[in-house]
């Protein structure tokens, strides 16, 4: 097969049964005189013959119960209900009360009044302990007058 | 395959037929069309991806896609060649997005014996279907396409046409290509 004859792609559709009747004809006067295309032809027709040895595989199972399973599941999931404005106007409102009653509840934990607790001495940081002594700091001494 | 209760009415049917049936709402009319057509299918993505589990997933990809596409189709073409369609892009948009070359060694074992050698057909015809489909294997994707649909298939130019989306004339062209090329590669084993 190094030699192709320029007219193989006739030859590949005679093979095929699809040149018409002229076609056929006009090609295969050329057939009887050309060796290169008498061999192709040979070697093509080897060629659909081992394609029909090719072994016949099956999927095993049938697909049709699965696939029909799967066009439901993803009906049902893409299948949203249509609704008119005024069928979601009551889920507007009651999504906007709850925006508005969050807003005024953190606002009123934040508010200025709240803000600067009053925060209570704590004992044990003191730097006397409770009912200690105290053992240095000169305000603790009545100052001695000069 | 046999869910013969279930679909023993449904075989007498044409595929157009039963294409009517299921856009009126019946859903084992369809069921029957897959059973029809898996398996051809499945074959023809099995020697495009050269690999069982990617056939059998994009198998079952194709006939979801039917499933989806049906209530759209108008019926220029037969049922199959379109279901043959929905394979077709679905295995060339796969090997694209892979865009790995597969080399798959024709091994020199595999060489076919001489035809006078003897009575052992069985393992001859073993050894040259493998050949085959390696060679097959190592076909560019476009050349392996035609020649399945033709070869396998026994589709007519215009069929493969209408599966491809091509001229006659480009299906003609590709198909002889696609026949050099696989005796180039096959070489004297074929
Ligand atoms: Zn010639």
């Amino acid at each position: 097969m190094n030699k192709y004859c320029r007219r193989s792609e006739e030859l590949s559709a005679y093979l095929d049964d699809e040149l018409d009747g002229k076609a056929r004809l006009k090609f295969e006067m050329h057939l009887g005189g050309c060796f290169a295309c008498k061999e192709m032809l040979q070697d093509l027709r080897g060629l659909r013959e081992c394609f029909q040895t090719l072994p016949q595989q099956e999927v095993g199972f049938d697909l049709a119960p699965g696939v029909l399973a799967a066009a439901g599941r993803r009906a049902s999931a893409t299948r949203w209900p249509r609704l008119n404005w005024w069928q979601l106007l009551p889920v507007s409102f009651t999504a906007a009360a709850t925006i508005s009653l969050g807003v005024f509840l953190g606002a009123s934990l934040t508010s200025p009044h709240d803000a600067a607790p009053v925060a209570p001495t704590l004992a044990m940081f003191d730097p006397i302990p409770p009912g200690g002594i105290c053992i240095g700091f000169a305000e603790c001494f009545p100052k001695e007058k000069i | 395959m046999d869910n013969s209760e279930a679909c023993g009415s449904w075989q007498q049917l044409q595929d157009h037929e039963c294409v009517a049936l299921f856009l009126n709402g019946e859903q084992a009319a369809f069921a029957e069309l897959v059973r029809r057509h898996q398996n051809r299918v499945f074959r023809f993505l099995l020697r495009m991806m050269g690999c069982r589990e990617e056939a059998l997933e994009l198998t079952q990809d194709t006939m979801l896609k039917a499933f989806r596409s049906l209530p759209g189709w108008r019926p220029d073409a037969t049922f199959s060649t379109w279901l043959f369609r929905i394979a077709s892009n679905a295995a060339t948009d796969r090997l694209r997005r892979k865009k790995v070359v597969k080399y798959v060694p024709i091994e020199a074992h595999m060489d076919f014996p001489d035809p006078a050698a003897g009575p052992e057909e069985e393992l001859q015809s073993a050894q040259r279907y493998r050949i085959l489909e390696a060679a097959l294997q190592r076909l560019q994707a476009d050349y392996r396409q035609v020649l399945l649909l033709r070869e396998l298939e026994g589709m007519s130019y215009a069929e493969i046409g209408d599966v491809l989306g091509l001229r006659e004339g480009t299906v003609k062209s590709r198909i002889a290509r696609a026949r050099q090329a696989l005796l180039e590669v096959c070489k004297s084993k074929i």
